[in-house]
């Protein structure tokens, strides 16, 4: 069993008082909740918080973790007999246990705590866990298979982490964060209640080219000068392969081009549409022939570009 | 290791859950849903009479039930938080949906 800092975690001495505890994981809950924090790391710092807090707010569970000693974060360590006799799980395999699932388990079960009293069933704990997947999958609906580890009472009577495998599959144009439900997939209940549910939770990773916005893709679609102004074909990829496109002539930098259905397939069954806004891009570095041209069409042209401008700042070109 | 195959439901799917599935999927105590319903943090989709609820809801009361559990929140804080990560979450949306409609940042 790896040794966890729980005072280190919420940056307070060992003899700190509750009041003092309860003080710090609230800031830290403040600074790191999943459902407050824009911190991208803060979902895991505030499961560390909060599994911190919730064996040193209780005064048992509080005792028998100080009483497992003092080892360095990450330590591979076994509680003494002495500990396994006061508190449970003498004899049982500790090292796949898992710090935190031994003190939720502490005060359930076959735990020394259980003789708090009875307390009514409770439910088993709910996961919820995150699933990556690319639009590629989203777009052509696919399989993944979703691996983790949940605590089960083991016949020694301690929480041991079992490997489960889900098979799970991506519907055609499943949206970033939709939830999927797997009831009674969670962990057990130690206290002959119902299992906790699974959720997963899709996340749909960041492309390269496209943005999604509902079920419609944007992609930018860089032109040429020349291509803007005397309208070109060019290819354009979509999730269904490239397909060629017709640039309008006189084509400006920022209009949106559509091209039908090209999107994501649509809860509805209607499928969106892929947008390619243009961007014009000019040559990093002319060649020399390029740089005369540019000359001679700077010379030629007649086009007034900043004439809006002009007109609104009150200026005659 | 045990590979299982499950049916699937996702949440997305249904917008007609009753008060009783919204109770059991968030875990919250019946008086701080009431407060959370008629304090309108949690968006009704059926009548008064017959509340029926989205997914959005869904995923609310789990939101909501979390704030309570981690923060002690009272049912009027809790009403205040649920309203505010409404929109937020609504601001996020849109936001997202502005930025997939604009160019993306090039140096």
């Amino acid at each position: 069993m790896k040794f966890k800092d729980y005072y280190e975690v919420l940056g307070v001495a060992r003899d700190a008082p509750a009041a003092d505890i309860k003080k710090a994981y609230r800031k830290l809950a403040h600074k790191y909740h999943p459902d407050v924090s824009s911190d991208p790391e803060g979902e895991a710092k505030f499961k560390d918080v909060a599994e911190a807090y919730a064996t040193l707010k209780d005064d048992e569970k509080r005792a028998a973790y100080d009483q497992l000693g003092r080892h360095r974060p990450g330590e591979d360590f076994e509680p003494s007999r002495g500990w396994q006799q006061n508190f449970g799980g003498g004899g049982g395999r500790f090292e796949d246990v898992d710090l935190s699932d031994l003190f939720a388990a502490f005060g359930g079960g076959s735990a020394r705590g259980a003789s708090r009293g009875r307390r009514p069933a409770q439910p088993g704990q709910d996961f919820d866990v995150s699933a990556p997947v690319t639009l590629e999958q989203v777009y052509a609906g696919s399989e993944i298979e979703i691996n983790l580890g949940i605590p089960e009472i083991g016949d020694d009577g301690l929480p041991h982490r079992v490997s489960k495998s889900f098979q799970i599959k991506i519907p055609k144009g499943a949206q970033d964060g939709q939830r999927l439900r797997l009831a009674g997939k969670g962990g057990a209940s130690r206290s002959g209640g119902a299992n906790g549910d699974l959720y997963i939770v899709l996340s749909v990773q960041p492309h390269p080219l496209y943005r999604v916005s509902g079920s419609d893709l944007y992609l930018d679609l860089p032109l040429a000068p020349w291509e803007a102004v005397l309208g070109a074909s060019v290819e354009v990829p979509t999730l269904a392969g490239a397909v060629e496109m017709n640039i309008p002539a006189g084509t400006a930098a920022g209009r949106k081009l559509r091209l039908a259905k090209r999107g994501l397939p649509g809860a509805d069954g209607k499928p969106g549409d892929l947008y390619a806004i243009v961007q014009i891009d000019v040559p990093a570095s002319p060649s020399a022939r390029e740089r005369a041209l540019y000359e001679e069409l700077k010379a030629a042209s007649s086009s007034d570009v900043r004439a809006r401008l002009n007109a609104v700042r009150g200026v005659t070109s | 290791m045990t590979i299982e195959r499950t049916e699937v439901v996702w949440l997305e799917s249904r917008s007609d859950y009753s008060i009783d599935e919204l109770a059991a999927l968030s875990g919250l105590p019946a008086t701080l849903l009431a407060e959370l319903i008629d304090s309108g943090a949690l968006p009704v989709a059926g009548s008064r009479t017959v509340l029926r609820f989205e997914a959005e809801s869904v995923v609310l009361a789990r939101a909501a039930q979390r704030l309570h559990q981690h923060f002690d929140l009272d049912e009027h804080g809790l009403a205040v938080a649920v309203s505010l990560l409404r929109r937020v979450r609504a601001l996020e949306a849109q936001v997202s949906g502005l930025r997939a409609r604009s160019t993306a940042d090039r140096e």
